[in-house]
């Protein structure tokens, strides 16, 4: 047998372990804090890292989009893209709110009808709802309409919005229940984000679905060839992921103790943003929620980073996109070195 | 005929495939027995391709008839053809390139630990126990199992291809030209994992523009030319300068046929 | 979906004056998708529904500059009596001033002020509230609110800021700075700006960052008022009272009414958005009618208070 001869180059070749995108993120992250700490010494002469209040802020305030990115992760893994986030966030916190606002302000949406304090599972269920009709029709128009991701998307995201301001014509919602605020109070945000972040986790890791939706993303010809079911798994990815906003959603509006049209507005971009930081990879099949929750992490430094020295938000959004390209362009080159060694 | 026919494990009768005007596949009839390695031949657009497709589905005929292990057969798709047990190593090879070897012999028929509808359990250990058996029947040596088929070389990702095959009982590996992109030495270990299913006594229908091969490899010969059978000869009546005239029209006739 | 239902109701406006010798206006909106654009949209619609014989059309320019330029085309092509425009770019009003006048229709700007307001044409006009007065009105009730605190010798302010790219934003920060600059307020510095791009969860983030690098402050100017109710949050959850900390915002809305009567918000700007809404279709029919209008006509900004209160809690 010549075979074992044959076998032992390539099999020299791939001995060297893969370097993990993750791994970039979690740099990245490292330097820019170290960054923030030493120029904190200098500039503001205090720590930047050693302050509880500071790094519980750092993460709660992008804990919600969070939530929605790990949504858009599974999405991105399955080869796709979700651009419709942000409006469904816009559109389950309308909803929600008004099914969550007290008795005692009379100009309740629903005042006349006495469906004010009602217990906090209906706004959820409510909300929920809203979410996953958005995620039926975007999954229908991508796993069986055969739409691309990028234009059904692109329609739910311009039609939620609308469904957002058609609702009360733009104007705010406001004064939720007690109960309802619970949800978003506090560091409540960051707890929703690290059950739902270690669920999905395990999801993509242990389970059929998570196998398939890497799958799907690797090359869905084979994956159909396989046998899988490819439609339906799509249609339950983009259903997930709108559950996911709608989450977000209502986690946002209890925060903000206020609803408006326009809220999640450019979340999408920034959960997709966080996911490519990441290390998960817009042509799919690979990427993990651990990766999509450092890109999370990164962005709340830099937020309270650049806050913490006084600079304007001009350079915050600057620093933001150079970081995403720079992080693309680290995966690509990764890639192509990869590619050469094989 | 009739007294071995339950030895036949593929049989089609006039099989024919128009795509419009064009007649891609005419009158095809085409015998296969338990245990026999047959190889198809012929120039690009000859057919060959169309032929494999009308028997595993992955498109419909225009007329004739396929026998499949005693039974007329109709295949949908490509997942009725397999699960009915023919196992196909196609061109653009259908793996997944970020998953593992095990998560790709399995994709699509994983193994539970615990039923969850779509968020079942995988048993990882069963899985990995059931590939490193598969492995073995095929002489298949893989180094790391948990290695993506991204980092493996063209050779590693064909034999994977050609292990989930052999994984799952089946009658007939159908294999469209496996070599067709690899190097010498990977061609040479695919060989060996197709003189190791001979040796299992599998049926193989070896699609090969490799002569060398086919001699090496199969039992007998059917060479398709503008989309018709034009010889069908056991190795052991011809050689390669016959082929290469039948392949390329300068012997023609349906003498192949005799042998029938 | 926005465009059908705003159909739906110049529809309903439409066929309920149907008889009468009709008045047809055409308005075009930067964007529905704000709150203040909304309400000035519903004040138009309801001003309109009340006078016989004026029919209403109402369009959302979607923030888009060649969009609304072509809605104003389309109105001129469907010889409409007037046209309102709720410019998208102030800069890029030149070009709809010129289609109209040349079509002798006239033309009103509402809310955002065009860039060649001093050239207007005769029969066109400018109607909002004056925006310096905004930021003005908050800043001194600040500046008043702590020099009676007993503050007057020095203290220190902290301004968050909306949209970077919105006039208003620009605008009502740089009042903060102008009185500031006066000698009555000059005990007061600004200690930081950011901008919280008029959310509330951003204006809470924000303060609450600030609290975190220990940043001390007497005071809060915002630039609307649900960043003002974000800090007011951030404020309660580091412990810090509202009593002590007076927070300022603009708009007026319902939930800084009620801030303000729980004793949590000190000021509020009211810009009386449905009015200026009605002010336009005022103006557009004194207009058509031929009678002289002022080029500019101010509907007033209003400060809010505990002490007046009382008088804005049914006004937005």
């Amino acid at each position: 047998m010549t075979d074992s001869s044959v076998a032992a180059v390539p099999g020299a070749r791939s001995k060297r372990k893969a370097w993990p995108a993750e791994l970039n993120a979690l740099i990245g992250l490292i330097v820019i804090m170290i960054l923030f700490e030493i120029i904190g010494w200098i500039v503001v002469d205090q720590s930047f890292l050693m302050n509880k209040l500071r790094l519980s802020i750092m993460i709660t305030q992008v804990a919600v989009v969070g939530i929605l990115a790990v949504g858009v992760t599974q999405v991105i893994i399955s080869g796709g893209i979700d651009l419709s986030g942000g409006s469904i966030i816009g559109a389950t916190a309308m909803i929600a709110m008004s099914f969550a606002q007290v008795g005692t302000n009379a100009r309740a949406i629903f005042h006349a009808q006495g469906w004010v304090d009602l217990p906090i599972i209906i706004p959820i269920m409510v909300g929920l709802s809203v979410a996953l009709i958005c995620g039926l029709i975007n999954g229908l128009l991508i796993a069986y309409v055969k739409l691309p991701p990028f234009i059904a998307t692109l329609g739910m995201m311009v039609s939620a919005r609308g469904v957002a301001l058609w609702y009360t014509k733009g104007q705010p919602i406001s004064f939720p229940t007690e109960s309802f605020m619970a949800i978003g109070d506090g560091l409540m945000p960051v707890w929703i984000f690290i059950a739902i972040a270690t669920l999905f986790t395990l999801i993509l890791k242990f389970t059929v679905y998570g196998r398939h939706t890497y799958a799907i993303g690797s090359n869905e010809a084979s994956a159909r060839m396989s046998g899988i079911n490819v439609e339906r798994h799509l249609m339950l990815v983009y259903v997930i992921a709108a559950l996911l906003a709608g989450l977000a959603g209502l986690v946002l509006v209890a925060r903000a103790q206020t609803a408006q049209a326009v809220f999640g507005t450019m979340n999408e971009l920034d959960a997709i943003a966080m996911a490519v930081i990441g290390g998960v990879s817009l042509s799919g099949g690979r990427g993990s929620i651990l990766g999509t929750a450092l890109g999370m992490l990164i962005f709340g430094v830099i937020f309270s980073g650049f806050i913490f020295l006084s600079v304007d938000a001009y350079y915050q959004n600057m620093v933001k996109g150079a970081i995403i390209v720079g992080a693309v362009a680290l995966d690509q080159w990764r890639q192509k070195r990869q590619a050469r060694e094989v | 005929m009739s007294s071995n026919s339950s030895d036949i494990i593929l049989k089609t009768e006039g099989l024919t495939k128009h795509y419009g005007g064009v007649h891609a596949l005419e009158d095809a009839n085409f015998e296969l027995r338990r245990g026999e390695h047959v190889a198809i031949m012929g120039d690009n657009g000859a057919g060959k391709s169309t032929f494999v497709r009308q028997i595993t589905g992955v498109e419909q005929r225009t007329r004739g008839r396929v026998l499949f292990d005693g039974q007329e057969v109709h295949f949908k798709g490509p997942l009725e053809a397999r699960e009915a047990g023919i196992e196909t190593v196609f061109q653009n090879l259908a793996l997944a390139d970020d998953l593992d070897v095990p998560s790709n012999l399995f994709l699509g028929r994983e193994k539970i630990l615990v039923k969850l509808g779509p968020f079942s359990i995988l048993d990882f250990k069963g899985m990995r126990t059931a590939t490193e058996d598969a492995l073995k029947r095929t002489a298949v040596k893989i180094p790391n199992l948990a290695n993506t088929i991204r980092n493996m070389s063209g050779g590693q990702r064909q034999c994977v291809a050609i292990a989930r095959t052999a994984t799952f009982a089946s009658k007939l590996i159908i294999m469209d030209e496996p070599t067709a992109a690899l190097g010498v030495q990977e061609t040479a270990q695919v060989e060996n994992i197709i003189r190791q299913l001979k040796a299992n006594g599998e049926p193989l229908v070896l699609i090969s523009h490799n002569m060398r091969q086919v001699f090496e490899l199969a039992d007998r010969i059917v060479v398709f030319r503008r989309g018709r059978i034009v010889a069908n000869l056991k190795k052991s009546e011809t050689n390669s300068e016959d082929i290469v005239a039948y392949i390329t029209g300068a012997k023609t006739g349906t003498d192949g046929r005799a042998t029938h | 979906m926005k465009k059908l239902v705003i159909g739906a109701v110049a529809a309903a406006l439409i066929s309920s004056c149907a008889q009468a010798a009709d008045k047809k206006i055409g308005a075009t909106l930067s964007s529905l998708e704000f709150t203040f654009i909304a309400v000035m949209a519903k004040g138009m619609t309801d001003h309109a529904a009340k006078l016989p014989g004026v029919k209403l059309q109402l369009e959302d320019a979607k923030n888009d500059v060649a969009n609304q330029l072509s809605q104003v085309q389309n109105f001129i092509a469907s010889g409409v009596d007037a046209i309102i425009v709720n410019a998208v770019d102030t800069s890029a009003t030149q070009a709809m001033t010129d289609a109209a006048a040349k079509a002798k229709i006239p033309l009103v700007y509402v809310n955002r002020q065009p860039i060649n307001v001093d050239t207007l044409p005769d029969n066109q006009a400018f109607v909002a509230s004056n925006e310096v007065d905004s930021g003005t009105l908050e800043t001194k009730e600040i500046c008043r609110i702590l020099k009676d605190k007993g503050k007057g010798k020095g203290a220190n302010v902290v301004v968050l800021v909306g949209e970077l790219s919105n006039q208003a934003a620009v605008q009502r920060t740089k009042d903060v700075h102008d009185v500031i600059a006066t000698p009555d307020c000059n005990f007061m510095k600004v200690v930081e700006e950011q901008t919280g791009g008029w959310k509330r969860d951003a204006g809470q983030d924000i303060v609450t960052n600030w609290i975190s690098k220990g940043v001390k402050f007497d005071a809060i100017i915002a630039n609307n008022d649900d960043m003002a109710l974000g800090a007011i949050n951030a404020l309660k959850k580091a412990g810090i009272s509202t009593k002590d900390i007076p927070v300022g915002g603009v708009d007026a809305t319902q939930e800084a009414l009620k801030a303000m009567q729980d004793g949590d918000l000190a000021v509020t700007v009211f810009q009386d958005a449905a009015g200026q809404g009605k002010g336009s279709i005022d103006t557009a029919l004194k207009i058509i009618a031929g009678e002289k209008v002022e080029k500019k006509v101010y509907i007033p900004f209003q400060l809010v208070t505990p002490a007046n209160i009382k008088d804005y809690l049914s006004k937005n």
